[in-house]
């Protein structure tokens, strides 16, 4: 192999395991303290707010990803790219911390899906090229989309059963039996009489609204993460100390 | 022969004779300090599982004192030294002849950079892990004190040690690479100061759990302080930004024409 070619492959694996580790600590930070507490229970993946905040916090990196990639690589992948970095560090901590330390079972802990999503994020804006057209088409999508794509695994868990004379869900079950410290907020704000009345229509209603707010959501993100790379740069008052002209 | 120019002296200026090259790429500096972070973190993880539960219930228990307390104090130390050490180290080895260097040499350096990014960002991603397993461990531990197994493993362990490499990063830039020490990338500078928020964060956090937040939701504002850490990390990707034309020109300077494809 050419040594260009060599040095060239070199850098590119640098710059992509410093861009994957970096966009998985921030994207699972912002994550885990802002909509943490619906990813890491099913007790709290509810019909109101769960579609609602999830998906609309969890565009913000991908859009900072995909312009990384759009703007310096001319890749449409920057999506994904965040998405399975978040993947990671969530599966880890879930698996590492809640299921071998503190022993909480995996039907109470798994996390939910952003893929198929990020993935239509990414084709949007490989099939259209602009970013307008990916915060409408692809921001919308990303958070309607994301109820249905994780229906498959949550409806086992909203089947209905009796609990001590009280009607309650497989996953409300679940979370009794595991009473946690969170236990007062989940029940202030999740176990609302209001959201079980509506039926259905509360995730409906609940995704189209988020579908709505993740474009501007995108927009922002997507502004910020092609601003990065301007960040001004100092004159360094000691750079003669370093053989170079002050 | 070729002398490495990293931490030499104006006298050790590295030069390329024929039929000598030097050795822009070695992967052994990425497996030495990923090796540490993981050795350093798996360590602590296998502590926090034996003795977690264990000792590390009550503070106000003598086997807590016994067990937790002495590594409280070993972390503590190991921050102050290593946060002391090698900023200096890299300060006082720095290159005095910066505007000689050749491309092979500042690329290799780059490279040597990147290293230390991926290092920073790898532990950034664990100790972000380990906050996770902080939410469960609150989740069935109500807190008595600040120093809890999960808080002395994460906060007076993992975040010094990637704020040790940050710091790293940025002296060895600042010393080692033409482009860094001429103007002072305001990316690398938020990238490794931002983490130290993680000061006023905890000290906000614990102040808050102290008086009037017992029960631990995560999404709590309480807790916004770290959102605002964790923007702060981005700052390395505006650097990649920055970084990315000059390394392309070395690639082509040092490696010769790149074959058509």
């Amino acid at each position: 192999m050419a040594a260009s070619n060599r040095y060239e492959r070199i850098a590119d694996c640098l710059i992509l395991a410093v861009l994957f580790f970096t966009i998985a600590a921030s994207f699972k930070t912002t994550e885990v303290l802002t909509v943490g507490d619906w990813e890491m229970w099913v007790d709290w993946k509810d019909r109101e707010w769960w579609p609602l905040l999830y998906p609309l916090f969890c565009i913000t990196f991908p859009a900072v990803s995909q312009a990384l990639f759009w703007k310096h690589f001319r890749l449409p992948v920057g999506a994904t790219f965040a998405v399975l970095g978040l993947m990671l560090a969530t599966w880890w901590s879930l698996v590492m911390g809640h299921m071998w330390w503190t022993g909480f079972p995996l039907t109470l802990i798994w996390g939910a899906t952003l893929l198929p999503g990020a993935m239509i994020l990414d084709a949007v804006l490989f099939l259209t090229g602009s970013p307008l057209m990916t915060a409408i088409l692809g921001g919308s999508m990303f958070s309607i989309i994301f109820y249905p794509a994780n229906w498959p695994m949550l409806a086992p868990y909203r089947l209905v059963v009796e609990h001590m004379g009280q009607l309650a869900t497989v996953a409300d079950v679940i979370g009794y039996s595991f009473t946690r410290t969170s236990m007062p907020e989940y029940l202030r704000i999740v176990e609302r009489g209001t959201l079980r009345s509506f039926g259905e229509n509360p995730a409906i209603v609940s995704a189209l609204f988020s579908g709505f707010l993740s474009v501007i959501m995108y927009g922002v993100w997507f502004t910020i993460g092609m601003k990065l790379s301007e960040l001004p740069r100092v004159k360094n008052v000691y750079s003669r100390y370093m053989g170079l002209a002050a | 022969m070729a002398v490495t120019a990293v931490g030499s002296a104006t006298i050790d200026r590295p030069v390329a004779s024929a039929g000598e090259k030097l050795k822009i790429w070695s992967p052994l500096p990425l497996v030495a300090m990923v090796g540490i972070v993981v050795a350093m973190c798996g360590a602590w993880r296998w502590y926090q599982q034996i003795e977690g539960f264990k000792s590390g219930l009550d503070a106000s228990e003598a086997a807590f004192w016994e067990k937790w307390m002495p590594l409280w104090y070993l972390n503590l130390a190991m921050a102050a030294i290593a946060q002391t050490t090698v900023p200096v180290y890299l300060w006082l080895t720095r290159d005095r002849a910066l505007a000689k260097i050749t491309p092979a040499v500042e690329l290799r350096r780059y490279f040597l950079f990147y290293t230390m990014l991926i290092t920073l960002t790898l532990t950034q991603t664990i100790s972000i892990v380990f906050g996770a397993t902080d939410a469960a461990w609150h989740q069935v531990v109500v807190r008595d004190t600040s120093l809890t197994p999960s808080h002395i493993v994460l906060f007076f362990g993992i975040v010094p040690l990637f704020t040790t490499f940050g710091l790293a990063a940025f002296f060895f830039a600042l010393t080692r690479i033409p482009d860094f020490a001429r103007s002072i990338s305001m990316a690398l500078l938020l990238a490794v100061l931002a983490p130290f928020m993680v000061l006023p964060s905890v000290a906000y956090n614990e102040w808050g759990h102290a008086y009037w937040l017992m029960e631990e939701l995560f999404i709590a504002p309480l807790h916004w302080g770290f959102v605002m850490l964790a923007w702060c990390f981005m700052a390395t990707l505006g650097l990649i930004g920055q970084t990315l034309p000059r390394i392309v020109e070395l690639v082509r300077i040092t490696g010769g024409p790149a074959p058509v494809r």
